[in-house]
């Protein structure tokens, strides 16, 4: 059914809108995304500063990957899925920005890059993960900050379970030996 | 279970990754030995450090996500009109072609005044001549269309010579 809407966006600006569904839908459309935000926001934030150790980047790239959840939203069937397809869009995107700074890095080659470090000072997490193989990072973090299952990881990540148990290990084990390290220091 | 093969299993026994047999093994290895137990404590430290360093978003994350989203939905709303917009625009354009290649059917064209006193015009002349006609004037005649000729629409005429 049609719906016509007037209706005053930001207070600025006038929007008309043809909506061919029922009223409520949109309302509750918002609710359901708002709540699916609500409940993965964090973990997805901490994953993508874990990997990025730069605040504005995790922003930028929480913010893309939620924005196209919405877009795909109708494709979804079940939470899992929506989780699944959250973490898995943040790590790839993760790992593309890793790809770009490398080629950047390359290109510029000596020629120092002032790397943005808006994070907390003293933290140790940022310290710890620092000197990690994002490759390595990742199923740390899914594991540790998403509390997601080998399989899941393994799912996330395109990777077999044989695959995501050896990378946790020598994650873990290298975490250990920089944590050792730094408390001897 | 030696010490080795229980580090290996520290992290999985940690995160239930490993069978019942294992964790019972992982478990009375650990009774015995402080080593791999302090090992244990390391490990969960780690896992303590980076939940204890997770910190949550700025709200403008939401705002500028609910900003980018809004106006995306109205757009997505009039999707239906594309399709029809389109068989319109094509319909429009395939008439105004048909309207402006056809030519008037009922035109015929004019014959100069000079040709007109001289020569008779026959229209739709198709038939043959009559057997007993002397055929030779066809020979002589001139083939003539009208001016604004534009296919096969406008009679063909004769102009037959007197």
């Amino acid at each position: 059914m049609a719906d016509l809407q007037l209706y005053n966006y930001e207070q600025n600006s006038l929007y008309i809108r043809l909506i061919f569904t029922n009223a409520g839908y949109e309302e509750s459309m918002d609710n359901k995304f708002e709540a699916i935000y609500r409940e993965n926001a964090r973990y997805v934030y901490n994953v993508a500063i874990g990997m990025l150790r730069n605040k504005t980047e995790a922003e930028d790239i929480m913010q893309n990957v939620f924005i196209k959840l919405f877009d795909n939203y109708s494709a979804f069937r079940g939470d899992s899925t929506i989780r699944t397809y959250l973490y898995r869009m943040t790590v790839n995107k993760c790992l593309d920005l890793f790809r770009l700074r490398k080629i950047r890095e390359s290109k510029l080659e000596k020629i120092e890059i002032p790397e943005e470090k808006n994070h907390a000072a003293g933290n140790e997490l940022y310290s710890l993960l620092e000197k990690l193989d994002p490759d390595l990072k990742a199923p740390v973090l899914l594991s540790e900050i998403g509390g997601f299952s080998y399989r899941e990881i393994g799912e996330i990540l395109g990777i077999n379970l044989g695959t995501v148990k050896s990378r946790i290990h020598r994650g873990m084990n290298k975490l250990r030996d920089i944590a050792a390290k730094e408390a001897s220091i | 279970m030696n010490c080795e093969d229980t580090r290996e299993l520290l992290y999985d026994y940690l995160k239930n990754e490993i069978s019942t047999s294992e964790i019972s093994d992982v478990e009375s290895h650990l009774k015995r030995c402080e080593s791999c137990e302090s090992e244990l404590a390391h490990i969960k430290g780690i896992s303590s450090i980076i939940r204890a360093s997770m910190e949550d978003p700025h709200e403008s994350v939401f705002i500028n996500i609910s900003r980018s989203i809004k106006p995306a939905a109205a757009r997505i709303s009039l999707n239906w009109l594309k399709p029809v917009l389109a068989f319109a625009i094509v319909m429009f354009v395939a008439i105004g072609v048909y309207f402006y290649t056809i030519p008037n059917k009922t035109e015929i064209a004019e014959v100069p005044e000079a040709i007109s006193e001289n020569y008779a015009v026959v229209e739709n002349s198709y038939a043959e001549p009559e057997e007993n006609e002397d055929s030779s004037y066809y020979n002589d005649n001139s083939y003539v269309t009208g001016s604004n000729y534009a296919g096969g629409y406008t009679p063909v005429s004769y102009i037959i010579g007197q």
